[in-house]
């Protein structure tokens, strides 16, 4: 990722992963996570950081280009020769009757994995750009990305901040069709939308513009 | 055969040679990038004149205009490469109808492994330089006077400087052969004559491993040449972590800096912090970086793009390992590490 790709206004992966590593710098520091925690954690920043630096085509949310970007993926993942080696190794053994069609399952698994995950990501940095004018009205709401990110907006550069639940990590698993999407005032759940990758965003935001609304009413009453 | 005509060339010449690089796909930073010619690790390749229109490599000595570098990247002709440059820059021919030639239909030459790549670091000539010069009034002055780099560091580090290279290489050819001289980097031949590779006046830095063996060098230009290079490598070695030898003095868990090249690195170590340096943000010495991951490690990012993209690099590098690397903050205005010991120390 170009450095330069930060100096824009908008929210980034770039940005996203570099929130993510402050907030783990600060939780290590403070020493909240058991040693457990702290051992997986490095995987799952490690799988994380994977995904998002995947140097593919930009996901086009007008041309839907999955296609596109499978083939770039398969580009990488079949031509990775350390890769092949490795699959094979986890899948030639008598549990699965050295039958290579677990191979393949396994390999087409995990390209159809990254696919998912990068259009999850694609739209996670989408949402974030979108609801972010009407959601950084009010500072003690913040949004939830399929129970795994946590996003407050703030008032500082890069004006949103970024956190990882990492309990709920195997959440990036789920986001074939679509992932929830929460607004939330500390624990409690105000607003919550299925995001399909087939819908749009706007009828959420109205609900949110609606509830902000209510909620500056009341405020000033 | 086509004729391109000297007003044309004239043109083509004028062009800037980093657009052409670029246009080529050849990555260009500062004005400098990889040797297209011979098989480079350190970018020793300028671009300089006025609009960058010239090129030169100071490691095999080639360089020319615009038209030369399309001619030596690519497997073109001169006419070729002029028709290219004319359509890729919207030059018209005089008195010549192009025919297509689309720059992804250019072939690349494959770069050339230069019979000097194949041989390996000539230790014995590198240690014979080092044992040969001392630390003169100039390099002296530079590290310690202006940069306040602390005297025993210098020692330590074995950092010399040369000053006069004519001399240099009369005492090196009553001690070595002439051809041992050419084959180990440090000489080049030019309508035979000999002369050293580095621009002088210049500091030099022996790059040592782990085992305190001399596996590389590197100079800092001090002179006023604005065309020449403030650093310079022995296109022989490979790009390797400066002041491996200290991890013998950390411990697991300690903590040790990693800096973006050595003038950082040595106002680091001056100010009694543990320190390594990599010679370049782009290209990472993976197999020594690898051994400071049981380290907790730090970095004072640049406050410049190759600054921040070094520390990214660097940290995916070593998340990818399960260490942590963690960027630590310059005061407001500070550019680098080395201003702000330098600042701190006057303050003193």
């Amino acid at each position: 990722m170009a450095v330069e790709s930060q100096e824009s206004g908008l929210y980034t992966k770039a940005k996203l992963l570099e929130n993510i590593h402050t907030a783990l710098e600060v939780s290590v520091d403070n020493a909240q996570e058991t040693e457990m925690d702290c051992r997986d954690v490095k995987h799952k920043l490690k799988v994380l950081q994977f995904i998002l630096y995947m140097k593919l085509p930009p996901y086009d949310f007008d041309k839907n280009n999955t296609e596109d970007i499978k083939e770039a993926i398969e580009v990488y993942v079949d031509g990775d020769e350390f890769m092949f080696g490795y699959t094979f190794f986890l899948s030639s053994n008598k549990n699965f009757d050295y039958s290579w069609s677990y191979l393949r399952k396994q390999t087409d698994k995990y390209i159809n994995f990254l696919l998912e995950a990068y259009r999850f990501i694609s739209y996670v940095i989408f949402d974030i750009n979108t609801l972010k004018p009407d959601i950084c009205r009010m500072t003690d709401l913040h949004i939830e990305l399929n129970e795994l990110f946590a996003v407050k907006f703030i008032d500082d550069e890069p004006f949103v901040e970024t956190t990882v639940h990492w309990n709920k990590f195997h959440q990036i698993n789920n986001v074939k069709n679509g992932y929830y999407l929460s607004v939330k005032k500390g624990e409690a759940t105000l607003l919550t939308y299925h995001r399909k990758y087939s819908n749009q965003l706007k009828p959420f935001q109205d609900n949110i513009k609606a509830m902000i609304d209510i909620m500056e009413q009341k405020d000033k009453a | 055969m086509a004729r391109i005509s000297e007003e044309t060339i004239s043109r083509l010449c004028l062009l800037s040679c980093e657009s052409v690089a670029k246009r080529l796909g050849v990555e260009v930073k500062r004005h400098r990038s990889l040797c297209i010619i011979h098989d480079d690790h350190h970018p020793s390749l300028s671009y300089f004149g006025n609009n960058r229109e010239k090129w030169h490599c100071f490691v095999c000595n080639k360089g020319g205009s615009t038209i030369d570098f399309v001619t030596e990247y690519t497997e073109l002709s001169f006419v070729e490469a002029c028709q290219w440059l004319c359509q890729a820059f919207g030059i018209p021919i005089d008195n010549y109808s192009p025919v297509n030639i689309g720059v992804k239909r250019i072939r690349i030459k494959k770069r050339q492994q230069s019979e000097e790549n194949d041989k390996p670091f000539s230790k014995d000539v590198a240690q014979w330089i080092l044992d040969n010069n001392l630390l003169t009034e100039k390099g002296e002055n530079f590290l310690v006077e202006s940069r306040h780099i602390n005297i025993d560091v210098i020692k330590q580090l074995n950092i010399i400087s040369i000053e006069n290279p004519k001399l240099l290489i009369e005492k090196m050819g009553k001690v070595f052969d002439y051809r041992t001289m050419l084959n180990s980097g440090f000489v080049t031949e030019v309508n035979e004559k000999l002369y050293f590779r580095f621009f002088t006046p210049c500091l030099i830095f022996p790059y040592y491993d782990k085992s305190n063996i001399l596996i590389g060098m590197q100079s800092r230009y001090l002179g006023q040449e604005e065309n020449a290079p403030r650093f310079q490598f022995i296109s022989a070695q490979k790009t390797r972590v400066f002041n491996l030898p200290i991890l013998n003095t950390v411990k697991f868990g300690d903590d040790l800096y990693i800096s973006e090249g050595i003038t950082d690195c040595l106002a680091l170590l001056s100010a009694g912090k543990k320190a390594v340096a990599i010679p370049s943000a782009t290209i990472l010495p993976s197999l020594d970086l690898i051994k400071l991951k049981t380290y907790k490690l730090h970095m004072y990012p640049d406050r410049d793009n190759a600054g921040k993209q070094a520390y990214i690099n660097l940290k995916r590098f070593f998340i990818n390992h399960y260490a942590t690397l963690k960027a630590e903050q310059l005061p407001d205005g500070v550019k680098d590490y080395s201003e702000y010991y330098i600042q701190m120390h006057e303050k003193q």
